[in-house]
């Protein structure tokens, strides 16, 4: 069925000392959906996304990825397994060129081991060329204002949230979690990461992101999960989940 | 003067072994060790143990352990133990992260030079082990200066592509990516435990074929040249050089090795060279860490 989600999250707990920030979320994505996560500061959004990705273990509940559990598991096997994020602080590595930030999601590059590496030094020079073009086709698509030959701190911080972009992208990841994704941008740049998300699930890439931006979430997402205090105060459609007066108020204080 | 001149570069051959397999480890993966004179010094005693055995021994009947093999599998040995002394130490302290990292490393460096020093049915201990065969290579006796000289540059011819290759290489493409950010690194599937250790074990088996080389060079060996003090001197080179490309550990390894030689020639007294040496060598580094973090010639600050 295409409507077996791709991704359930059940009863998730979090805490810090004794603040519990989650406190027994379940969500599911459906495949091929935009899915958007939206609550005042603090509601644990990027608590739970870390949650899910594995860089914060959870105290109790369980994420299964296409049926398959995958709570408690190392954040780059569950990587491995098709699940690309964007931190909500980015994190492109600044000192890699673009095209290297790039190379690193692609195929069997990341985490290729010094054995493989060795092993293909003598094809390098034959590989190498195909590889770059390839990078460069991805940071194209993501629209990164060139050259990409620079340590990527010299790009502006929308580029550097394209580059992120283009990593995933390279990555052929098939389920996203996107932090925040037009925090921090222009319009003009809210327009080009929606039109990149549009493309995205155009390829049946399931995406869930984090937003303050509501205009965007109302754009690009078709459900979403309401947050308060580490609860799922409502879920829905996003137009009624917007619309509603008691959750505008605690959005956006109307 | 000739003389003095070859052993200059043999040192220079040597430790630039084993500043590249740190530049691979530290330069690329951004881990601090205080722990390579350990792999060193297990692969300068592998190699011995190997070597000095056999029906004619000076040591019958009071090491554990000895054999009598040809130089190129005791090198191959010294490696082989260097490797998986870092697998070892690896295992632990790639459990940690930061400062808990560094302490783990300089916890095992440690430990292997106390157990060099007092288990003396392994290596004799403070007594060290004399008499070290000098290198026979496929009939080729290697007896004089020069040959030596040959001899360290053809290992370096060996190893160093190899070790270029990988900093090249997409493995030493995904270990920057975890210098600069490892949450980010692992996000796109990239598993900082294992680049990591396999960083190690490499600079590991390295830095045993330097140790074999330093043994059958000076043919007496003991642990004080295998502690502390000397993994501190293999940080320096790569924090004097630079790190995490090609040009900077051999910088290093060239004026750490020179310097105290150029300070001899500046006409010090014998009484007092060896002490202003380490003077200057502290006020180089820290002069360094001030104005120049990423060393004279480096691509990346260890801070
Ligand atoms: N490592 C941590 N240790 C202790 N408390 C934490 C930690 N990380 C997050 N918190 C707390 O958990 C709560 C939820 O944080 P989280 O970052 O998940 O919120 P958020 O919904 O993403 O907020 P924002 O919209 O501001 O990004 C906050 O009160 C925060 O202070
Ligand atoms: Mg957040």
């Amino acid at each position: 069925m295409m409507n077996e989600p791709i991704l359930t999250i059940e009863n998730l707990d979090k805490r810090f000392g004794d603040v519990a920030v989650l406190r027994g979320v379940s969500a599911s994505l459906l495949p091929g959906t935009v899915t958007a996560f939206v609550g005042p500061n603090g509601a644990g959004k990027t608590t739970l996304f870390h949650a899910i990705t594995g860089d914060l273990v959870p105290d109790g509940g369980a994420v299964m990825l296409r049926g398959n559990p995958i709570t408690r598991m190392a954040p780059w096997k569950i990587a491995r397994k098709g699940l690309g994020k964007m931190f909500q602080d980015v994190r492109i590595f600044e000192n890699l060129t673009a095209i290297e930030n790039v190379l690193l999601a692609l195929h069997d590059h990341p985490g290729q081991s010094a054995w493989a590496s060795l092993a293909e030094a003598p094809f390098r020079r034959r590989l190498e060329p195909g590889l770059v073009r390839e990078a460069k086709s991805w940071l194209e698509k993501a629209g990164v204002e060139p050259p990409y030959d620079r340590p990527a701190e010299l790009l502006s911080f929308g580029n550097k949230k394209l580059l992120a972009l283009a990593r995933l992208m390279a990555g052929k990841f098939d389920l996203l979690l996107l932090d925040e994704p037009t925090a921090g941008l222009s319009p003009i740049m809210v327009n080009r990461i929606t039109e990149l998300i549009r493309q995205l699930t155009d390829q049946g890439i399931t995406i869930a992101l984090i937003e303050h931006n509501f205009s965007f979430v109302a754009d690009v997402a078709e459900r979403a999960y309401l947050l308060q205090e580490g609860q799922i105060h409502d879920y829905g459609p996003t137009a009624e989940v917007l619309a509603k007066e008691e959750n505008r108020e605690m959005l956006i204080g109307l | 003067m000739e003389a003095y001149l070859l052993h200059l570069l043999i040192m220079i051959g040597i430790y630039s072994i084993l500043s590249y397999s740190m530049n691979l480890v530290t330069g690329f993966g951004g881990l601090l060790i205080f722990c390579l004179a350990g792999f060193y010094g297990i692969g300068a005693y592998a190699h011995t143990l190997l070597q000095v055995g056999g029906p004619e021994s000076q040591f019958i009947g009071e090491l554990l352990f000895s054999a009598a093999l040809p130089f190129p599998v005791a090198l191959l040995g010294a490696a082989a133990a260097g490797g998986l002394a870092a697998l070892l130490i690896g295992s632990v302290a790639l459990r940690f992260r930061g400062d808990f990292f560094v302490f783990t490393t300089l916890g095992f460096q440690m430990i292997v030079f106390v157990v060099l020093y007092n288990w003396t049915d392994l290596g004799r201990g403070a007594f060290g082990i004399y008499g070290i065969p000098r290198p026979d290579v496929f009939g080729w006796e290697v007896r004089e200066l020069w040959e030596y000289v040959v001899l360290v540059g053809a290992l370096n011819a060996l190893i160093l592509p190899v070790l270029f290759l990988l900093y090249r290489s997409p493995f030493g493409l995904s270990l920057k990516a975890l210098r600069e950010n490892e949450r980010a690194a692992e996000s796109l599937g990239i598993s900082a435990f294992r680049q990591h250790l396999s960083a190690l074990v490499v600079a590991g088996a390295c830095s045993g074929i330097a140790g074999g080389l330093f043994a059958s060079y000076v043919t007496y060996i003991d642990p004080t040249s295998f502690g502390l003090k000397e993994s501190i001197f293999i940080v320096s080179l790569l924090l004097l050089g630079g790190s995490g490309n090609i040009r900077g550990p051999i910088l290093g390894v060239v004026v750490m090795i020179l310097l105290p030689e150029a300070l001899r020639f500046a006409g010090l007294p014998d009484s007092i060279a060896p002490n202003m040496r380490e003077i200057i060598y502290g006020f180089t580094l820290v002069i360094l860490m001030y104005w120049r973090p990423k060393g004279l010639a480096g691509d990346f600050a260890l801070r």
